[in-house]
């Protein structure tokens, strides 16, 4: 395929105006790829000409879902250890004891994609919080994805999925294997669900979360909608809740509205002045 | 770090030996279980021990049950690295003294993430 430049151009346009989703054009080359198929089924024979059904054909669904396919979806469980042990050992402790009077608990995997970031903290409560299977827990994924969050809802992985980040007996303990795909167990499914939600936009009906995970998302947005994006977890967090950002991200470039704390080799944010 | 190897297939040794090599780990081979345990018994410590299961003359199963009653290399972490995935194989492997299980095929952002799990590497 391969398209010119300035089709390259009016690709990263449209993307960065229906997802926030900057597309550097040292990855042109993803488009290739990435819209190939979107481009076969919108009756195109190759990108060129797919661009120019774009530029003349201006209907919500076909730019959707230009937006849609070029979406970063690379996860895998249990994405970095040091987070997932600081909820452990830290966090999780704190809003248990935080939380007694209403035993409840809500957490936010948002760009959540295909799931394994909700299945993991959904694994890593009955593991080490297994009380807490009396209390009212609630894990939302959301995604601008339609396709990861169907994906995520049926909770089917296939083999390359499950080998990464997954310890053998956990694999073992909640996952049954059917052909060549892994389900996750019932009742791991049952402590999370997903749906659409762009987070960039204005939100669908969330409720208030204890813990929201933004994680290796915010680093493909533009400055300015990096403080939108806080803004609104700033809305969707009660005020002892907790933030964790990927690794490599902070906020403090973005936003006044969370302080930043540490604890377990992992930084965390708190929201700001409603404490 | 060390470790040993362990495939009845020239292709894979070589394969895990790149991907082991690039993070500085030094590399030891054997082509099936018994071999393993020759080397193991021989060899100053290794810090883990990649093993296929299906092999001749000894399987990993059969491997690291014996290495494990034989008491070598006590600290030694043990990774299967196979084409078997049934839930059941696997739980017989970290009975049999395993302590994780890679799928073939695998990925070296896969092999890393399964290593780090051990404590071995980044």
């Amino acid at each position: 395929m391969g398209c010119s430049e300035s089709d390259y151009d009016y690709l990263r346009q449209l993307v960065l105006k229906r997802s926030s989703n900057v597309i550097d054009p040292s990855r042109n080359a993803l488009f290739d790829s990435r819209l190939k198929p979107v481009a076969l089924l919108a009756g195109a024979s190759n990108l060129e000409e797919f661009v120019g059904l774009l530029r003349i054909d201006h209907t919500a669904h076909l730019h959707s879902a230009v937006a849609e396919a070029m979406t970063i979806n690379e996860t895998s469980f249990f994405r970095d250890r040091r987070l997932f042990e600081a909820l452990r050992e830290t966090i999780l402790p704190r809003l248990i004891e935080a939380n007694q009077a209403t035993r409840s608990l809500r957490i936010w995997s948002a760009a959540c994609s295909t799931g394994q970031e909700a299945y993991s903290v959904a694994m890593k409560i009955c593991e080490h919080f297994p009380d807490l299977a009396a209390w009212d827990v609630k894990i939302v994924g959301t995604d601008i994805s339609r396709q990861v969050i169907e994906q995520a809802r049926l909770g089917r992985y296939r083999r390359l999925e499950v080998n990464r980040g997954l310890p053998a007996r956990k694999l073992v303990k909640y996952f049954t294997r059917d052909g060549d795909e892994w389900e996750i167990a019932p009742r791991l499914r049952s402590m999370c669900e997903f749906q659409v939600a762009n987070l960039c936009a204005a939100p669908p009906a969330l409720p208030v979360f204890d813990l929201v995970l933004l994680r290796n998302v915010l680093f493909y947005l533009p400055p300015q909608d990096r403080g939108l994006v806080f803004r609104s977890v700033y809305r969707q967090i009660a005020p002892g809740g907790y933030l964790l950002l990927g690794a490599a991200e902070q906020a403090e470039d973005s936003t006044n509205q969370f302080q930043a704390e540490f604890a377990q080799d992992c930084y965390f944010y708190r929201p700001a002045s409603r404490r | 770090m060390r470790a040993l190897i362990v495939d009845d297939s020239r292709f894979i040794r070589q394969h895990l030996r790149q991907l082991l090599e690039r993070d500085g780990t030094e590399c030891e081979e054997a082509t099936d279980g018994r071999e393993a345990l020759r080397v193991l018994r021989r060899s100053a410590a290794f810090d883990f021990m990649l093993l296929d299961v299906n092999m001749p003359q000894m399987n990993g199963l059969e491997c690291v049950k014996a290495l494990r009653d034989a008491g070598l290399h006590p600290p030694m972490k043990v990774m299967m690295v196979t084409t078997e995935a049934d839930n059941s194989f696997i739980c017989r492997a970290l009975e049999c003294g395993a302590d994780e299980f890679l799928m073939k095929p695998f990925t070296p952002e896969g092999l890393s993430e399964k290593l780090a799990m051990l404590g071995l590497g980044a």
